[in-house]
């Protein structure tokens, strides 16, 4: 078919007006103040599906790509149970804690996830904790670089759907424990529920404590605890996990804080330290490589500044290793310094020191 | 020529003779073997000098000679022996000129007494290591001393890279290459010291990377080295710990202490030698100041990690105790 040159520019101007007339409306629409953003109102039907099916085919697009862990690890559930506990629950309930009617009152009310999670795939589950959903309420990831805390997130959700209350609250309070309340306490400082900043869900002195991936911080020095803290406090050390725990806490609460931890006993460790690779590398160093004793500045005389490595957990360790190298803590004068340690370790040494480390009792 | 223009060729002949002496100098030999390469730089520099001339000389006759002359030139018997014989002979006479040079270190080899000492190169620095008379290694860095009147083979290595070690004043550059011993031989005629220079481009930091060697008369050697063999002599007391909390002696040796690094230079008797940081820094305690709060200024991407976090007080009392280890 032949168009002529006439009907041809005829059409396109038909088009760029009704584009212009379009534009002009929406402006005009917008402008006037005739619709409603009411969250009391809610979506009209063809609004709801047009939002939803958007979002559902927009994060499918996007996620995707980044290799899943096994996210059948406790470690990784229970560390994303505790953070749920305090970040994630008091907008999507969680099982036997119904959705604070608040946030049930938000337009669209977050679902609650015992319900929807399973509508999601691994990698969904993971592009939306780590990115957030834009006029949903839904808040990205605040630790930057930190995707091995939202792959924690991710195991945990996978796992929601088939817990029920006295499940989920063993997983959620880790090694807190709440206390019971007289009623005139209750009425003058709340309840004694599962704070954010109960650091016992996670950093239990017990040998049974929550996750392998959050350190022990009974018996670290007062003055490392404390720079940790206000790490998180200022952004400068990243974790989704930690940052809103310490936006919580004021200096007098963490100088306490780190007081407290300071004064507990570490835990036993349970093994002997093992001879061998990572024995070597925590004593003697690598010096071809250019890498020192790890025990150098971990172990019993260093500064107060350093962290104490004997008996915490390896993988914590060794997580902790390779986000350094991956240069996702290098945000610090301290952090720097280990990171270019870091730099200098293979995957395998990294497993060897941290694996050497959970068994050791303190080092010089 | 102008006054002026005399001034300026005078001002820049003497800068260019400065430029010629000093401590890192070819033209200020100490040693048998410096001196056999100069005399045959003379012999090179003077020969060329007079061939060019030559050279000059028959172009001018070739131009503007009488017409006998410029017969003469024409001619192929001066092409060929002018052109291919003269070449030939002289470059064969210095080749093997050449042969008995490079032969002059084995003549310091043959003489039997030759004490050793092993130079491993290292981004930016030198590790030194010596060998006592009752057969015990120490290390040290970044300086030699060495006895005067006495030949020293110097077993060269590297950690790392390429890297050459030249000390213009005793001997000719020779490369030290990852995983082969090279060994030079040179000897000190008279005590002095003098400047080396690695000479094979090894990264960013390369020209940063120089030593000293120092000649000492027989006597003050073996005073030297028993000293420099044994354990620090100061104790650092309060310093000392802190040196060793902050984790210095991860990478630093510092013998006689707990400090037992293997990684970076020996610091045991840090403070007796002639500069610091691979002779980039003279050698007191703003020195080492200065290199605590600013090493990746001052020589760019070297290993040693940052220690930002170190307060004035810290660095201040490290600084001191680093420099009482004399």
């Amino acid at each position: 078919m032949v168009i002529s040159r006439r009907t041809f520019l005829k059409a396109a101007a038909w088009l760029a007006g009704l584009a212009l007339a379009g534009v002009a409306g929406a402006v005009l629409l917008a402008y006037s103040g005739l619709y409603s953003v009411a969250a009391s109102r809610g979506h009209p039907a063809w609004l709801d599906w047009f939002l939803e099916t958007g979002m559902r085919r927009s994060v499918e697009f996007h996620s995707g790509g980044e290799p899943a862990p096994d996210l059948d690890d406790p470690d990784l559930i229970s560390l994303g149970a505790a953070h749920f506990q305090g970040g994630c629950a008091p907008c999507h309930g969680a099982p036997g804690q119904p959705i604070n009617p608040v946030y049930d009152h938000m337009l669209p009310s977050p679902p609650s996830l015992s319900e929807h999670a399973g509508e999601w795939s691994d990698q969904e589950l993971f592009w939306i904790v780590r990115h957030g959903i834009q006029y949903a309420g839904m808040p990205a990831w605040s630790g930057e670089g930190r995707d091995d805390e939202v792959w924690a997130m991710a195991a945990f959700l996978r796992r929601l759907p088939s817990l029920d209350a006295a499940a989920y609250n063993r997983l959620a309070q880790g090694g807190a424990e709440i206390p019971t309340r007289r009623p005139g306490a209750m009425a003058n400082a709340g309840l004694g529920a599962l704070h954010l900043t109960a650091c016992a869900r996670c950093h239990d002195n017990g040998a049974d404590a929550a996750s392998d991936l959050a350190p022990r911080l009974a018996g670290q020095s007062p003055i490392y605890l404390q720079r940790a803290l206000e790490e998180y406090r200022n952004n400068r050390r990243q974790s989704g996990v930690m940052e809103p725990v310490a936006a919580e806490l004021d200096e007098t609460q963490i100088g306490q804080l780190a007081e407290y931890y300071g004064s507990l006993a570490p835990a036993p460790v349970a093994t002997t330290p093992e001879e061998g690779a990572g024995a070597a590398l925590a004593l003697q160093g690598d010096p071809d490589k250019g890498v020192p004793p790890c025990g150098t500045c971990h172990g019993a005389s260093a500064l107060a500044d350093y962290p104490r490595l004997a008996g915490q957990p390896a993988p914590y360790v060794a997580g902790q290793l390779k986000l350094w190298r991956k240069g996702g803590r290098a945000q610090t004068p301290q952090g720097k310094l280990m990171a270019e340690i870091a730099r200098r370790l293979s995957d395998e040494q990294i497993d060897d020191v941290a694996r050497y480390y959970a068994g050791a009792e303190d080092v010089q | 020529m102008t006054v002026q223009g005399r001034a300026i060729a005078g001002v820049a002949a003497a800068l260019a003779l400065c430029g010629c002496g000093g401590v890192q100098s070819a033209f200020s030999d100490a040693g048998p073997e410096a001196s056999r390469t100069l005399v045959l730089t003379w012999i090179m520099v003077a020969g060329g000098a007079a061939i060019l001339a030559a050279v000059c000389a028959l172009i001018a006759a070739a131009i503007w000679g009488p017409s006998a002359w410029r017969g003469a030139l024409r001619s192929e018997r001066l092409v060929f022996y002018g052109g291919v014989v003269f070449p030939a002979v002289t470059l064969t006479l210095l080749l093997f000129y050449g042969f008995v040079l490079l032969r002059a270190g084995g003549a310091l080899a043959d003489r039997g007494d030759a004490m050793s000492i092993s130079v491993v190169g290292e981004q930016w620095w030198w590790r030194v290591i010596y060998e006592t008379a009752d057969g015990e290694t120490f290390e040290t860095a970044n300086e030699l001393r060495i006895p005067v009147g006495r030949a020293v083979a110097i077993e060269l290595t590297s950690a790392d890279v390429i890297h050459s070690f030249w000390v213009p004043a005793y001997a000719g550059k020779l490369d030290m290459i990852p995983g082969r011993t090279n060994t030079l031989h040179l000897e000190a005629e008279k005590p002095g010291l003098v400047r080396g220079q690695c000479a094979e481009y090894c990264g960013g930091a390369h020209a940063l990377m120089s030593f000293f060697v120092e000649a000492l008369p027989p006597e003050d050697f073996e005073d030297w080295i028993a000293k420099e063999a044994g354990p620090a002599l100061a104790s650092g007391g309060r310093s000392e710990t802190l040196f060793n909390a902050v984790g210095c002696g991860g990478c630093h040796a510092v013998r006689g202490t707990e400090a037992q690094g293997r990684i970076g230079p020996d610091l045991t008797h840090v403070a007796s030698r002639h500069s610091l940081a691979a002779a980039t820094l003279d050698n007191d305690e703003a020195a080492f100041r200065r290199w605590l709060q600013a090493h990746h200024e001052i020589k760019p991407e070297n290993r040693m990690p940052r220690f930002d976090f170190l307060s004035e007080k810290d660095v201040d009392a490290i600084a001191a105790y680093l420099g009482s280890l004399e």
